[in-house]
């Protein structure tokens, strides 16, 4: 295997040095592993910086206390159990208790909390945070998933210190239009 | 007058090399400007205290199984929504269907779907600590699994669908031994 050498920016150059002597490990094994990492997500036709950001939401759902289940189970269950307001309370407090740890780890932007509700809610929505408005469209979500999905998002906004001002739910779309508690 | 970049020369692979130079000539980019976001990326995702090839891979994992059609849910409202479900026979036969699937989804997917599939299975399974899969030459593969804190029934749930997955690629469950907090599944090919 040959080796070549590469310029890098100094101070870059310094810190890879410095996490390598922390780590155990050596630059070369640090250095190749990041540029092969580059090269494997353009083969999948992202980018790296995507991939980090998408990883880290990824981290953020499992550390707060989220399951990855199959559709069809979670379709099933979903079908069988009732839909009291018992259920839509639970369905509420774990929006509240998702939106608060988004709070604790300092994720208050609303750029940021869109993105990390596309990756967490239901499969592939569309989800935007704008004007004061929350939209998400996934065709998928049936009636009940979709009034389901729109209480958690509901829950996620009020811990996050937005009441709810006006809401429409119909299959496969909601739309959210939210204000500073307070301006309501 | 630009401040002045000081520069440091660091080694890599040459075929490594060769190719992010061409994709750094793709996007018009300096070789040098390419490889400082790279390094920023990668000291990004070490303060995480992961490696970028870790991450990149859980990535990609965890894309399998969504693509495959896996949800995330709250883990408190999911264990509701099981608590509902008044028949358990009936759950359990769910769970290893929905297995059934996803083994046949993985049969589609990849060539050897026995050698993704503990990497998928501890990557994907976030309710249990530790998950582990070993095959013996004796064709028995155990799968076994540690969560000290998951709810039991989740646990047995899980059991099944890991049984479901299993026999969609070929093993019939031999022994299946669940108890608070640890489960051992063996599995044997089926002839």
């Amino acid at each position: 295997m040959g080796r070549k050498f590469l310029a890098a920016q100094e101070n870059l150059a310094d810190r890879i040095n410095e996490i390598a002597k922390e780590r155990g490990r050596t630059v070369f094994s640090i250095v190749n592993e990041a540029l092969s990492a580059f090269i494997r997500a353009n083969e999948w036709g992202k980018d790296l910086t995507t991939i980090i950001e998408d990883a880290k939401i990824l981290e953020i759902a499992r550390n707060s206390g989220m399951v990855l289940i199959p559709e069809p189970l979670h379709e099933r269950l979903m079908e069988s159990t009732s839909f009291d307001s018992k259920m839509k309370d639970y369905w509420r407090s774990s929006g509240i208790v998702f939106g608060r740890y988004l709070e604790l780890n300092n994720i208050r932007d609303l750029k940021k909390v869109e993105r990390i509700l596309r990756e967490v809610v239901g499969v592939n929505p569309d989800i935007s945070i704008s004007n004061e408005r929350l939209v998400c469209i996934s065709p998928r979500l049936g009636e009940k998933r979709s009034e389901a999905v729109a209480i958690f998002l509901e829950g996620v906004m009020n811990s996050m210190g937005f009441g709810i001002a006006s809401r429409e739910v119909s299959k496969g779309i909601i739309v959210l239009k939210f204000k500073q508690e307070g301006e309501l | 007058m630009p401040e002045k970049v000081e520069k440091k020369l660091v080694v890599v692979r040459a075929d490594v090399l060769e190719k992010i130079s061409e994709m750094a000539r793709r996007e018009n980019k300096t070789l040098f400007a390419l490889v400082n976001e790279i390094l920023q990326d990668a000291l990004k995702v070490s303060e995480m205290k992961v490696t970028v090839g870790d991450l990149t891979n859980f990535y990609k994992l965890i894309k399998v199984q969504k693509d495959s059609g896996a949800l995330i849910l709250p883990m408190d409202l999911f264990l509701k929504l099981i608590q509902k479900w008044d028949n358990k026979e009936d759950l359990e036969k769910e769970w290893f269907s929905a297995g059934e699937w996803y083994g046949k989804y993985l049969m589609a997917k990849f060539e050897d779907p026995l050698n993704i599939l503990p990497s998928l299975l501890s990557t994907s399974l976030w309710h249990l600590s530790e998950v582990k899969m070993e095959g013996k030459s004796d064709g028995r593969t155990t799968i076994s699994m540690i969560a000290p804190n998951a709810d039991q029934t989740l646990l047995e749930l899980t059991g099944k669908y890991l049984e479901g997955v299993m026999n969609a690629l070929g093993f019939r469950s031999i022994r299946s031994d669940i108890v608070r907090g640890v489960g051992i599944i063996e599995f044997l090919k089926k002839l």
